[in-house]
């Protein structure tokens, strides 16, 4: 693991365990509705809404965490150098994304800004562990970027072999 | 009367919810040229090699009633404190320095980290902010964290 990934990894940690902290809160203003307060309009109920977090490793690297009563709202910017590595990322999170029924707590649309969003809401806390949550997204950030590297690697090697074969008949 | 379905019925009764103007703390305003007079004497200090004090300094009258212009400022000066410190002193000296601050302190040193990540120059030094704070909370655990995100009087 690099030098500076363990620091990054350590702060989104203890900063998704604190925000983390959720219970069930029926809606204010809709009788007898329980939505997720960090998704809806919170212009009349702004003490729902508790100070986001940003912890950022770099510019192109970081992790929003937005907080609320029942709902916490976690959008992750994955680390994209190159050209290639933006487009391996959309389909990536677009794989994801368009299969996010099986993934529980992923947000079918990312925040503006950002490439993957996922909303934990109480009923989520409720059914699965706080610390496995949290596991889970740490998991997920560092397999990304392995993820990412290793296709990029697969494909500049297949993009190598692919030209040798073509220039052959000029050899 | 026209789209009457989108009429939003709540702003009728604002005594009924709270406003974003009811929830900031009753504190004194902090002024442009207090922050102004805190830089500077920070500065000496950084200067004169009181690294402690100079952080202490900044801690102490973080303005929580101001515009985002002043609490910008402040942050600047946060960290050029934090940077000085970081670059002449090496990485396991810093939890001295932590250890030596209040809790109150420590409280405000976490909100001006994490106010530091969502700024360009802050993402710049990521691995700087990141080793502050993990250095932090290794200290402090979750406390401050929470308070953080709970307390109303941003920095």
């Amino acid at each position: 693991m690099s030098q500076s990934l363990k620091p990054y990894l350590t702060a989104v940690r203890s900063s998704l365990t604190a925000a983390i902290c959720v219970e069930d809160f029926s809606s204010q203003l809709v009788e007898r509705h329980n939505r997720p307060e960090i998704e809806v309009d919170n212009t009349h109920n702004p003490e729902l809404i508790l100070n986001p977090m940003v912890i950022a490793r770099n510019e192109n690297e970081k992790i929003l965490i937005e907080p609320s009563i029942n709902s916490v709202r976690v959008s992750i910017k994955i680390k994209q150098a190159d050209e290639i590595e933006q487009i391996l990322v959309h389909k990536f999170t677009r794989f994801l994304t368009s299969r996010a029924e099986n993934f529980f707590i992923l947000r079918r649309v990312p925040i503006k800004g950002y490439d993957i969003s996922f909303l934990i809401t109480n009923f989520h806390t409720e059914q699965m562990l706080k610390d496995k949550l949290v596991d889970f997204i740490i998991e997920f950030m560092e397999d990304v970027d392995k993820e990412i590297s290793e296709m990029k690697l697969f494909l500049n090697a297949r993009a190598r072999v692919i030209a040798e074969a073509y220039l052959t008949p000029f050899d | 009367m026209e789209d009457w379905r989108r009429i939003d019925i709540d702003a009728y009764e604002p005594e009924n919810h709270l406003s974003k103007e009811e929830l900031l703390p009753n504190l004194p305003a902090t002024s442009l040229s207090e922050i102004q007079t805190v830089s500077k004497q920070v500065r000496t200090l950084l200067s004169q090699g009181k690294f402690l004090d100079a952080l202490k300094l900044g801690l102490q009258y973080p303005p929580y009633i101001a515009s985002e212009d002043i609490k910008s400022l402040h942050t600047e000066t946060i960290f050029e404190i934090l940077c000085s410190i970081k670059n002449n002193h090496n990485l396991t000296e810093l939890s001295s320095f932590i250890k030596q601050l209040s809790s109150d302190e420590q409280d405000i040193l976490v909100k001006y980290l994490y106010k530091t990540m969502n700024t360009s120059y802050g993402q710049k030094q990521g691995g700087l902010i990141l080793s502050w704070y993990e250095k932090t909370v290794e200290i402090t655990g979750l406390g401050p964290i929470v308070r953080f995100l709970s307390d109303r009087r941003t920095v």
